[in-house]
């Protein structure tokens, strides 16, 4: 109890020691801001490129830029139905019924090029944020080969294989809770006859699966952590850990973790209220609203690693306060 | 079985006024609706007129409700996976008779069904023969009892619940064609219906509990015992009788009045969750009484119904039936998607095509359709002005109010897609698959209208159409008559503009494929001979520029065309091309030429690519470095998103 209470004092000073600490290495926000700005490019180069051969002799290439006429965007669609891929199943996707496999195999062209390579970032960033952590934990031995050894690789195998088990919990908690509750609500609400009662369990089924979905990725990030702390490949152990430390405290890490996922929801929400009227109509303006989006971008991404700097600090927090008198000594980094 | 009375003499008196028409085949119908089973038992009287000039020799009467009778089937057949699902499981319908006389001799040993050959347990078809041939002019009564099944809500009948929409639910006799022949198509998919004017008679006997909408005026409403209430509903001149039961339907209702227009009262029937958008819908109506009046004369019913239908039987939703129109939207439905007023506008229309005009929606479904269509997209611009570009995420409408959608052009993108499947002119169930036969009679077909309005002027196409409406008011016209009729509004030959758009699949696709612009010189060369022969390598530099155009038509439909030629110094020249021939070269010596553009003021709106419209001297890199950042935009945005769950 005594620990719970001191764990909860230092809940505030640990969200902002974790906000400071990208802020302290801000080529780490650079990197991954560059990371996904490549890949951005490099996926949007062939399509630019085609609606350059489109666009740029034709004398509705500049309505169709501003995106203000839908008939110019569905005629370049129609004309070249590769451009894109089926924009249909990026739709499909939101559908009321969830995502199926069928609507993912719908994806085709570019657009299923951009879910790979979302697919493939996430296994970048999972690498790059454990990695990111273990350059926090093991600062002290800082130039040292077992360090280097320890930052360009060490982690890398484990936090892909951490990765590859979470994206499977994502798509079982999601196709699972949100799938398999459609079809019984939807039965019940035609039953009642009432739209406004199929609205009601739609967004109870998208509120349960976000939550369901928030404590896999909690308990992810918790892992990651704990595999850092121990020292050693062992996944098992580290998953099991921050199962343990769930149990336990979960509140602390939710609380602190929800309160810096709050925060990107803010800027999220800023930017959508921001974003319309920053459509771009000058060379200006388009180079603003590239700026303001990378600065968006970044304050995302410095939100995230945040959220995992809290993580891992409550973490250690916890051992500290489970032996106070005898803090435990820091292992020394793998060899 | 009870006397049918005669058409009284003032209605007789309108019929020859033409304020009404001609009664074929009147009904009088008793229905008892057993709401658990969702049943319902019925009596009818018909009395029907040979109005041919061919003696009788059989009737033939539509039992579409046994379309939804089972797997075999020309409806089924037909069918989307949805629909079957709907229908599997307890959902099937049918109708079945049980007694049946004409003229008091029971005729219904000697009837028989009249299956297409390829779905022989179609029932849709029932014909009886007659121990006498009916003559012309002469009338017969037919007296059956039946027993109609609902189906699980698909196709615009059937039940949820306990809500019942109930549609083509009696024996229905068919159209006797002026040469004596039955129109009598089975039931298919793509197909509505078609009948003969009369006069409706109905009674219906429904639980006390529920609230009634139908076709026709409530002529009363009384207590039948038992917790019963049979509601009593007479219409005159018209070609269908349909009605719907639910209890927890909302009654709203107005009067529309406008000057010059008959007053009609309105009476709206919502589901509780759709009672806000009684005032949006009541603009909807009064909107399409008003304009619709003015365009195709004036609406000649004292009565109008609008029923919404609950969540989970949207299928009986989208339409029209005489006086009664079934609308659909969602309880999210901001203003800007136009939700429930384009539906609520195009079944009101169908009350002129369809209901004041009764062309035969089996073989032209294209003319009820695809002219409800063209009218509605029409006041719908004229009423609320473009739509927004809306998708669905996760029940919700998101709107994109920045991104306009003209009403019939980006309403029409599945016909732009494929535009040469079939012809517009064909029967429902001809066409390729259902999707064309949507996209043809619907868009195609109101894209042609839409651009012959361009071509005409507004007033002439009003004035064209308001004669075709004029002419054929309460008779049933064929595409023939149609464009016979809009000729002779419009003060010219139209044959050979409907010859390519409604009796032709070809494309309409102008293009400009070349725009070029060089210095003018003098001409390179070996010039004189002999003595004086001279060689000019490179000819000297004149004053302007030479420009070249090349239009082609890429599509098969040959229609006069502009072609804007825009020059540097800002002068505009505009070239007319009759379109004959395959392409035409344009040269012009002059200024500098900055682009040219076939069809500039956008009358070709059956156009099938507009992107080859128009081409730039120099390409002007702006658009498609803006569309790249676009891209990016979104890319980066959705990679980041993916990233954010590692």
């Amino acid at each position: 109890m005594r620990a719970a209470l001191a764990l909860s004092r230092r809940l505030p000073a640990v969200v902002l020691a974790a906000l400071g600490r990208p802020l302290a290495e801000p080529q780490v926000v650079l990197l991954f801001l560059l990371v996904n700005l490549a890949a951005a490019l490099v996926l949007a180069a062939p399509m630019a490129g085609l609606l350059s051969a489109e666009l740029d002799r034709n004398l509705y290439g500049e309505e169709m830029a501003t995106g203000a006429s839908w008939r110019w965007f569905d005629t370049v669609d129609r004309e070249h139905p590769h451009a894109f891929g089926d924009l249909g199943a990026w739709t499909a996707l939101l559908s009321e019924d969830g995502v199926r496999p069928r609507d993912v195999a719908r994806l085709s062209g570019p657009a299923a090029g951009v879910a790979l390579a979302g697919l493939l970032l996430y296994l970048v960033h999972a690498v790059l944020h454990t990695g990111w952590l273990a350059a926090g934990r093991w600062r002290s031995s800082e130039g040292s080969a077992a360090g280097l050894l320890h930052r360009a690789g060490l982690f890398a195998l484990p936090a892909l294989g951490l990765a590859a088990f979470a994206a499977v919990g994502y798509v079982a908690v999601y196709g699972a809770a949100y799938v398999a509750t459609g079809p019984p609500l939807a039965r019940l609400a035609r039953a009642a006859q009432s739209e406004s009662l199929h609205m009601l369990f739609l967004w109870l089924r998208l509120g349960a699966t976000a939550l369901l979905l928030l404590a896999v990725k909690l308990w992810f990030d918790l892992a990651k952590a704990a595999l850092v702390e121990s020292g050693n490949w062992r996944l098992g152990a580290a998953a099991a850990r921050a199962a343990r430390e769930l149990a336990r405290r979960g509140w602390a890490y939710a609380a602190a973790w929800l309160a810096l996922a709050a925060g990107t929801l803010a800027v999220s929400l800023l930017w959508l209220l921001v974003a319309d009227p920053l459509v771009p109509r000058t060379w200006i303006g388009l180079a603003v609203v590239f700026v303001l989006h990378q600065m968006f971008l970044a304050i995302r991404v410095w939100l995230r690693l945040a959220q995992l700097g809290a993580t891992q600090r409550l973490l250690l927090l916890a051992t500290e306060l489970r032996s106070p008198a005898t803090a435990r000594p820091r292992p020394a980094p793998p060899a | 079985m009870a006397a049918v009375s005669a058409a009284p003499p003032a209605a007789a008196a309108e019929a020859r006024a033409g304020r009404r028409p001609p009664a074929v085949a009147s009904y009088v119908l008793r229905a008892r609706l057993d709401p658990g089973d969702h049943r319902v038992a019925g009596r009818e009287t018909l009395r029907w007129r040979n109005a041919s000039g061919a003696h009788v020799q059989e009737l033939c009467f539509h039992l579409y409700l046994n379309g939804f009778r089972s797997t075999a089937t020309a409806w089924t057949a037909h069918a989307d996976r949805e629909d079957l699902a709907t229908l599997a499981g307890g959902g099937w319908g049918w109708i079945e008779i049980e007694e049946l006389a004409v003229d008091g001799r029971d005729r219904l040993a000697g009837a028989r069904f009249d299956p297409p050959a390829a779905w022989p347990e179609d029932r849709t078809v029932m014909r009886v023969p007659l121990d006498r041939p009916v003559a012309p002019g002469e009338t017969v009564e037919v007296a059956a009892s039946f027993v109609a099944q609902l189906p699980r809500a698909v196709a615009r009948t059937g039940y949820r619940g306990d809500f019942h929409f109930v549609a083509q639910w009696f024996p229905k006799i068919a159209v006797l064609s002026p040469d004596g022949e039955w129109r009598c198509e089975p039931f298919h998919r793509n197909s509505e219906f078609f009948a003969d004017y009369g006069d409706y008679d109905v009674t219906l006997d429904v639980p006390r509990r529920f609230v009634v909408g139908a076709t026709g005026r409530r002529a009363s409403a009384e207590d039948a015992g038992d917790g019963r209430t049979l509601h009593r509903y007479v219409q005159e001149g018209v070609h269908d009788f349909a009605w719907t039961a639910w209890p927890e339907l909302v009654e709203s209702r107005f009067t529309f009045q406008e000057e010059g227009l008959p007053p009609v009262d309105v009476r709206m029937l919502l589901r509780p969750e759709t009672e806000r958008f009684a005032a949006r819908y009541a603009r909807a109506l009064s909107a399409g009484l008003s304009r619709f009046g003015a365009w195709f004369g004036p609406y000649p019913y004292s009565t109008l119904t609008m029923v919404d239908p609950p969540w989970g039987a949207e299928a009986a939703g989208g339409m029209e039936y005489p006086t009664l129109i079934a609308t659909g939207t969602r309880v999210f439905s901001p203003l800007v998607t136009l939700s429930p007023e384009s539906v609520t506008v195009h079944e009101l229309g169908h009350q002129w095509f369809y209901g004041l005009l009764a062309s035969d929606e089996v073989r032209e479904s294209f003319l009820d359709e695809g002219i409800t269509t063209y009218a509605t997209g029409k006041l719908l611009a004229e009423t609320y002005g473009p739509r927004a570009w809306s998708v669905r995420a996760f029940g919700l409408p998101v709107p994109f109010a920045e991104v306009r959608m003209e009403h019939l052009i980006d309403t029409s993108a599945r016909y732009f897609r494929d535009p040469s499947s079939d012809p517009i002119g064909r029967t429902a169930g001809g066409y390729l698959d259902h999707s064309a036969y949507r996209y043809l009679t619907y868009s195609k077909m109101s894209l042609a209208l839409g651009q012959l309005e361009r071509l005409l002027g507004s007033e002439t196409m009003e004035r064209a159409m308001r004669a075709f409406a004029e002419a054929w008011r309460f008779r049933h016209p064929t595409s023939a008559d149609f464009v016979r009729s809009l000729s002779r509004g419009a003060g010219q030959d139209l044959t050979g503009y409907f010859r390519q758009t409604l009796w032709s699949s070809e494309a309409l696709d102008y293009a400009v494929t070349t725009a070029e612009s060089r210095p003018r010189r003098a001409p390179a060369g070996v010039f004189g001979r002999g003595a004086e022969r001279t060689v000019e390598e490179r000819g000297e530099r004149l004053p302007g520029w030479e420009s070249e155009v090349v239009v082609r038509r890429l599509g098969g439909v040959t229609l006069p065309v502009h072609t804007d030629l825009v020059f540097a110094d800002g002068q505009r020249a505009r070239l007319r091309w009759d379109g004959r021939e395959r392409w035409v070269r344009f040269r012009v010596v002059g200024p500098k030429l900055l682009w040219a553009e076939v069809d500039p003021d956008e009358t070709m709106i059956l156009d099938v690519d507009r992107l080859n419209n128009s081409l730039r001297v120099e390409p002007d890199r702006r658009a498609s470095r803006r569309w790249g950042q676009r891209l990016r935009f979104w890319i980066q945005n959705t990679l980041e998103t993916f990233a954010a769950l590692a």
